[in-house]
């Protein structure tokens, strides 16, 4: 099976991006910021741009990795592996009974039971659950061990200290994610989670299980924001309880259509348009959320494909006039992405 | 004897704080049985009602029962126009976009009014002909909370015969079944939108009044209900109307009385409520057929 030119694979892309990146900017935390939450938003893209669900509760699992790994090295384990992997587990595990409960439902009810599922999952933590959590002081003092690969090498990564140890630490775990994401994206997986997007009686009747197939993908949807919360606590070494809120749902949700909903560099650029305006318009006014809010909302009414759409559209018009062979394979990569 | 009185008192609090959710949530019903959108921007609009409400109260004396009138009719006016120029120009997009401009609108409002109004909560008066208490021998129930039992509950039953009795009512059940037989019955489906938008959005704007004098306003206020809102519509069963009312008083009264015992869970029972009923129940208490 062709992948298209090399241009055009979105894991290179996205890769070249992202190693070139830090050294571009000064400022080392807006790169990792980018880094951790391009990821979440990636696996929030996961249900808006191939399942074509609509979830405003992603916070839930960003957020429940970031609390797992951080309540895992601080009492039981400080080690890298045992809170990530911890993370990754009960994120999933947490992802997979909402799942239950939610997915399979008409569009607006599973909306609104995400909204409400990430409410609760928010209060427990932020109340009865005080006494382990921090409650709304969040969790502090959570250690940020070495990185160990044993017999091999040892390295710090306490993100204030050495970010550049830290980042491309992070950037490991991230195209990991990202080249398993593209593989999946392109695998019948990713062709039925489509066929059910567009129309799910017919992918009922060709004899898919539709409900199975979104559960599926709501777990894995899951468990790569619950590795996005994890690297979130190893670089803050702290978990806000914000974490787990609605506002942070909504976030996710800005970032991956100002982007570009199904793509793989639009939640990343995604996030690079939120950092952006919450480090530097911050500085400019308290109000700076309002014009987050009118950009995505002028986003949503004039170009649905985000960012990473603008930026085809473009492309494409400089290109127009060279006749290309490679336009049926072209074709072939560009039109699973759904520009819908 | 103590503990009756108490516990009188609380539960004339989980009555009122169900049927302002009842507001809400039959409003939200009907927009998206009509529009197939879940209002985001619903918690938005109560908060703007709210503080219409704190702003006519500053400024006329007697200004609640004018507020209670008037806040309506402009949030009426209100929807109108963001159904026309918000919502509707995405109706033929794919079903999330209209949800999504409605979350963004939602944050737009909210920041805004946090330029106009400041980032702390403003307290409301209760008008002063019902700032009393109502004493039936040892207990003793506010008349606002009174007031509010009795008004909203009046409204709502004025809501029901509208939605059972009349030929409107008629036309914004058929289009909650099948928006498209609305438009075969020979009707204009975007004025039915944009007229049952604009109800809804009434709704809200008339709990956020209500709600005003007891709890005060803050710009966030319609963040917390959003969530609260969507429980009693799940709960009670997409599409109906009594379905909607016995979960919201369920959840008001549920809440009210664990704030009491336990005040820790009182954030959390509602959202286990309602994971209970889906469990047993999957389309919600009264809810039919597809969920």
């Amino acid at each position: 099976m062709g992948y298209g030119p090399a241009w055009r694979n979105p894991v290179l892309v996205v890769g070249i991006a992202l190693i070139v990146f830090p050294f571009l900017v000064t400022n080392k935390t807006l790169a990792i910021q980018i880094l951790i939450w391009g990821l979440f938003a990636l696996s929030y893209n996961v249900l808006l741009g191939s399942a074509g669900l609509l979830s405003f509760g992603h916070a839930t699992f960003f957020g429940i990795g970031a609390y797992a790994s951080g309540l895992i090295m601080k009492h039981l384990w400080p080690s890298l592996w045992a809170g990530i992997a911890a993370a990754m587990v009960s994120a999933a595990a947490v992802a997979f009974v909402i799942g239950l409960l939610a997915v399979g439902k008409r569009g607006v009810t599973f909306t609104m039971l995400t909204v409400a599922f990430c409410q609760m999952i928010f209060f427990i933590f932020f109340s009865p659950l005080a006494w382990l959590t921090g409650g709304d002081d969040g969790l502090r003092g959570v250690p940020t061990p070495p990185l160990k690969v044993p017999g091999l090498f040892e390295m710090s990564i306490v993100s204030v200290r050495y970010p550049y140890n830290f980042y491309f630490f992070a950037l490991v775990l991230v195209m990991i994610s990202i080249y398993m994401l593209w593989r999946l994206d392109l695998s019948p997986f990713g062709d039925a989670l489509r066929a059910i997007r567009e129309s799910e009686e017919r992918a009922r009747a060709l004899g898919y299980n539709t409900r199975a197939l979104q559960l599926q993908a709501f777990v894995i949807s899951g468990t790569i924001a619950g590795l996005a919360g994890a690297l979130n606590t190893l670089y803050l070494a702290f978990v806000p309880v914000n974490s787990l809120s609605f506002d942070t749902s909504g976030i996710v949700v800005m970032m991956t259509v100002l982007g570009g909903k199904g793509t793989f560099v639009g939640p990343f650029l995604g996030a690079t348009v939120y950092w952006v305006m919450a480090n530097y318009l911050s500085l400019v006014t308290e109000y700076w959320p309002f014009v987050v809010g009118i950009v995505f909302m002028l986003t949503v009414l004039f170009f649905p494909s985000g960012l990473a759409g603008l930026l085809t559209s473009v492309t494409r018009r400089v290109r127009v006039a060279e006749p290309s062979i490679s336009t049926a394979s072209a074709a072939r990569v560009e039109m699973p992405k759904g520009e819908s | 004897m103590f503990e009756l009185v108490l516990l009188s008192s609380q539960l004339l609090v989980g009555l009122v704080t169900g049927l302002i959710l009842v507001l809400l949530a039959v409003g939200l019903s009907i927009i998206f049985g009509m529009l197939r959108v879940v209002n985001f921007a619903h918690g938005a609009m109560y908060m703007v009602g709210a503080y219409l409400a704190y702003t006519i109260i500053q400024q006329l004396p007697g200004g609640f029962w004018f507020a209670l009138a008037a806040v309506p009719l402009v949030m009426m006016a209100l929807g109108f126009l963001v159904e026309r120029f918000v919502i509707s120009p995405l109706y033929s997009r794919p079903p999330e976009d209209p949800i999504l401009i409605s979350f963004g609108l939602a944050l737009v409002l909210i920041e805004m009014f946090r330029m106009i109004y400041g980032k702390v909560g403003l307290p409301v008066n209760i008008p002063t002909a019902l700032s009393g208490v109502l004493e039936v021998g040892l207990f003793f129930f506010p008349w606002y909370m009174v007031f509010v039992v009795v008004s909203v509950g009046l409204i709502l039953l004025f809501l029901w015969l509208m939605l059972e009795k009349t030929s409107i009512g008629l036309i914004v059940r058929a289009g909650t079944r099948d928006p498209e037989i609305v438009q075969a019955l020979g009707l204009d489906l975007n004025r039915v939108r944009i007229f049952v938008f604009a109800m809804g959005v009434a709704l809200a704007g008339l709990a956020g009044v209500v709600s005003a004098p007891i709890r005060g306003v803050i710009p966030e206020m319609g963040q917390a209900i959003l969530p609260q809102s969507f429980v009693v519509v799940v709960t009670g069963g997409l599409g109906s109307f009594w379905g909607t009312v016995v979960s919201g008083l369920l959840v008001g009264t549920i809440v009210s009385l664990t704030s009491l015992y336990f005040p820790r869970w009182a954030d959390v029972v509602m959202f286990m409520l309602m994971g209970i009923v889906l469990l047993v129940r999957p389309h919600g208490l009264f809810g039919q057929g597809q969920s």
